[in-house]
């Protein structure tokens, strides 16, 4: 095949290209300030000894984490405001899918780096007199993170791939905005090989970044 | 809260075209659990290659597809990659090749995984038996290896089935796209939709705790 590739065309719309990584990013954003929290607040339910509320919590991140991320963004678009009457923009559907799905990832990630941390270590805050906010603030939390902020950091790259679906309901991030400029330069093979290359820089960078914290703030490695 | 009266008498109507849409997430589901655990196979004996020359082309391949969306992955093959081959694929094909590649990606990691929890000393006496190096990864290494790798595997079975959805947007014929096709024909959007959503549960929900079943049955 003598085919003459072309960048140029499809860099003559770097403004849409900017502008879908922007809102790519702005989805991402939106969708942390969703799942950490609420993974947080689901992760103390999951490791609290009352059934009802466990049962709740463990039926919302059963359901959340086996669900197909596309179906959940299309359930939130076109469903949810139906049901309920309010509406939603298709930003805030697929932020909206993105959050309550990877809350319910969170809150396995924190649960099982929150019972990482040594029984051993519970007592000996008691011992000094801690009440459970100092015990889980100053002595657990600080030992968990160890484990903890590593995953979150490969959840964050997950995220980011997980936003190319919000194309499917028309938001303008990147994917969308592959396929606006492909059909209007009809240039797809160098429209969506830039866009998975600007993909592969953000997702690429997480995920080296995820894996130094790893070795960086594993407990055998530093000086713990 | 609108007094929304549900209304299922769509969903049974449609029941037929719906299962076909389902007999389609499964039928792409098991061609690319198929063809990406072969592709993952012989991703994860090159990765655990002592040559550079073997090791580094399969890591820089699973660089490249762990690193991007699969949405942009089939995506570039549906639309991208029929520029470059001068033919075009059908969107069955497009997506058995994309989710295919993804999956070996990851199943690859669970190969490597899964041999390189084998000991030395197996290797050693495999060597002191006299079988070749194929033969002690076929018949010494793999077997041992199969039981560590169950529990991933089947993690990776329910990321797959999962990934199908996305080929309805390449209009590919599978259960989203046809609950989206009755969801607009019947104008019953909520009623398709949380049908959709609650059937993925109902076969998902299971296979995760079979999965994990698995996992404490194999960590012993």
């Amino acid at each position: 095949m003598n085919y003459t590739w072309d960048f140029s065309v499809v860099l003559r719309s770097s403004d849409m290209l900017v502008s879908g990584l922007v809102a790519t990013l702005k989805l991402t954003a939106t969708t942390v300030a969703i799942a950490v929290p609420l993974g947080f607040a689901l992760s103390i339910v999951l490791l609290s000894k009352y059934r009802f509320p466990y049962f709740i919590a463990r039926g919302f991140v059963d359901f959340f984490r086996t669900s197909a991320l596309l179906v959940l963004i299309i359930w939130f678009y076109f469903a949810f405001p139906i049901l309920t009457g309010i509406r939603l923009s298709s930003f805030q559907a697929a932020a909206l899918a993105l959050g309550l799905q990877n809350a319910a990832y969170l809150a396995e990630v924190f649960r099982a780096g929150i019972s990482s941390v040594a029984v051993g270590q519970w007592e000996a805050a008691r011992a000094l007199g801690l009440h459970l906010g100092q015990m889980f603030w100053l002595v657990i939390a600080p030992q968990a993170l160890r484990t903890i902020v590593p995953v979150l950091v490969n959840v964050l790259s997950e995220i980011v791939k997980g936003t190319a679906l919000a194309a499917g309901i028309a938001y303008g991030e990147l994917a969308y905005q592959a396929s606006l400029i492909s059909s209007t330069t009809y240039r797809p093979l160098e429209t969506y090989t830039i866009i998975a290359g600007i993909y592969f820089v953000v997702i690429f960078t997480l995920n080296q970044l995820a894996a130094y914290l790893e070795r960086r703030l594993s407990v055998s490695g530093g000086h713990a | 809260m609108n007094n929304f009266g549900w209304d299922f008498s769509s969903i049974w109507k449609n029941a037929p075209y719906l299962l076909r849409g389902f007999e389609g997430t499964l039928i792409l589901a098991a061609v690319c659990l198929v063809l990406g655990t072969l592709a993952g196979l012989l991703l994860g004996i090159a990765l655990s290659s002592n040559r550079k020359v073997v090791r580094l082309p399969a890591q820089g391949f699973i660089g490249i597809f762990r690193n991007t969306p699969s949405m942009v992955q089939l995506l570039w093959i549906y639309y991208a990659l029929p520029v470059l081959i001068g033919m075009q694929l059908t969107p069955f094909i497009a997506a058995v090749i994309a989710f295919s590649l993804y999956s070996a990606s990851y199943i690859a990691g669970i190969f490597k995984g899964g041999i390189a929890s084998i000991s030395k000393g197996q290797y050693e006496a495999a060597r002191s038996l006299a079988l070749s190096r194929w033969q002690t990864l076929r018949l010494v290494v793999l077997p041992q290896a199969v039981r560590k790798m169950i529990p991933p595997f089947a993690n990776q079975a329910m990321e797959i089935i999962k990934l199908t959805t996305i080929a309805s947007l390449i209009a590919y014929s599978e259960l989203v796209l046809n609950t989206k096709n009755v969801a607009d024909q019947e104008f019953r959007p909520i009623e398709a939709y949380t049908t959709l959503a609650i059937f993925f549960s109902l076969i998902l929900i299971p296979l995760a705790y079979l999965t994990l079943y698995l996992e404490r049955r194999f960590s012993k």
